[in-house]
């Protein structure tokens, strides 16, 4: 995690961040860190903040490598997550993350196909907030749906996994407001 | 290890005109990627001549002029993706990728003052992959690992 966001770097980030999701404003979005490069919303949701996960070669990808949406599912599950469905409420018992996927045209084999890719997954941190690494951008906390867009999609699915000491996350449960 | 050039940006980006063309040159790059007999242990550039056609448009501005150009622009992108081959799948990027072997001098020393997405521009301007598996993920080792390769070139 980044170090914590001096307010008018707050503000030029939750403007740059809107550029992109226009339903994210300062009712419902909180910037909590500097940019970062160092790890991504996928390594977040995880617990990882020393690395950046995803499907390409080269990057950090602990299962089959797939744009789909179903790889992404796959290393929720391998990290001790059940699914939850669309059940997105707040269970102090559970830690949940949110997975987003769109639709999208990919080529395969000369042809266009519509497949289902991943795109964000979103670590829950109380009943009203979700944090968020938005590409290289700032940490957030922000309201479930604060970030449907043509770039994320929305919230595909709910994984959850019981809370245990021994499963240690470096985020706190919840976070001021 | 090599990399795979094709398999790595399928998806339409942000930027999808450009995947089309780029796919059907990498076709290109397959086939003399599948006649290789071995690895060539110094670097060279096996498609110059064509980067050189794409490049005629630019021939007026030089290389390193023409890099710092796309490469601002490039950084200036608003990279709210969580997947680098759609921040790395723009003109800009493609146009420092057309730039050829002369580039990857350029780019090895732009890393050396910030690290950033370069990993497939050098990937694909020098068809090696020196960073070591257990770095892949993190962008400081993973920066350091081309930066030895590139002075064990004399690149820098």
């Amino acid at each position: 995690m980044g170090t914590p966001a001096q307010p008018h770097i707050a503000e030029v980030g939750l403007l740059r961040l809107q550029r992109s999701f226009p339903n994210l404003n300062a009712g419902n979005c909180i910037i909590t860190s500097s940019p970062s490069r160092r790890y991504n919303c996928i390594a977040l949701a995880a617990g990882d903040l020393t690395k950046r996960w995803e499907h390409n070669p080269t990057w950090y990808w602990p299962g089959a490598r797939s744009p789909e949406f179903s790889s992404l599912v796959g290393i929720f599950l391998g990290l001790g997550y059940v699914s939850c469905g669309d059940d997105y409420s707040y269970d102090p018992a559970y830690q949940k993350v949110a997975l987003y996927s769109k639709s999208t045209d990919v080529l395969a084999a000369g042809l266009r196909v519509s497949v289902e890719v991943w795109t964000h997954a979103a670590f829950q941190m109380c009943s009203r907030y979700w944090k968020s690494k938005c590409g290289d951008c700032e940490d957030i906390c922000h309201e479930l749906h604060a970030l449907d867009s043509p770039i994320y999609g929305a919230p595909n699915l709910c994984v959850k996994r019981p809370k245990t000491p021994d499963r240690s996350h470096p985020l706190p449960d919840c976070i001021p407001i | 290890v090599l990399c795979h050039p094709k398999a790595r940006k399928s998806l339409d980006g942000p930027q999808g005109q450009w995947i089309l063309p780029r796919l059907l040159f990498r076709e290109t790059k397959d086939i003399h990627y599948r006649n290789r007999k071995e690895i060539p242990g110094s670097f060279v550039d096996p498609f110059a001549s064509h980067r050189r056609t794409v490049n005629s448009a630019a021939k007026s501005e030089s290389v390193a002029s023409l890099f710092e150009r796309h490469a601002a622009a490039w950084k200036n992108w608003n990279r709210v993706s969580s997947i680098t081959s759609e921040i790395t799948s723009g003109p800009d990027y493609e146009s420092i990728i057309a730039l050829g072997a002369a580039a990857v001098p350029l780019i090895l020393r732009s890393m050396e003052h910030e690290p950033d997405y370069w990993f497939d521009a050098l990937m694909e301007l020098t068809w090696v992959d020196p960073v070591e598996p257990e770095h892949y993920g993190d962008i400081e080792q993973m920066t350091n690992d081309w930066l030895r390769w590139g002075r064990q070139h004399n690149l820098i």
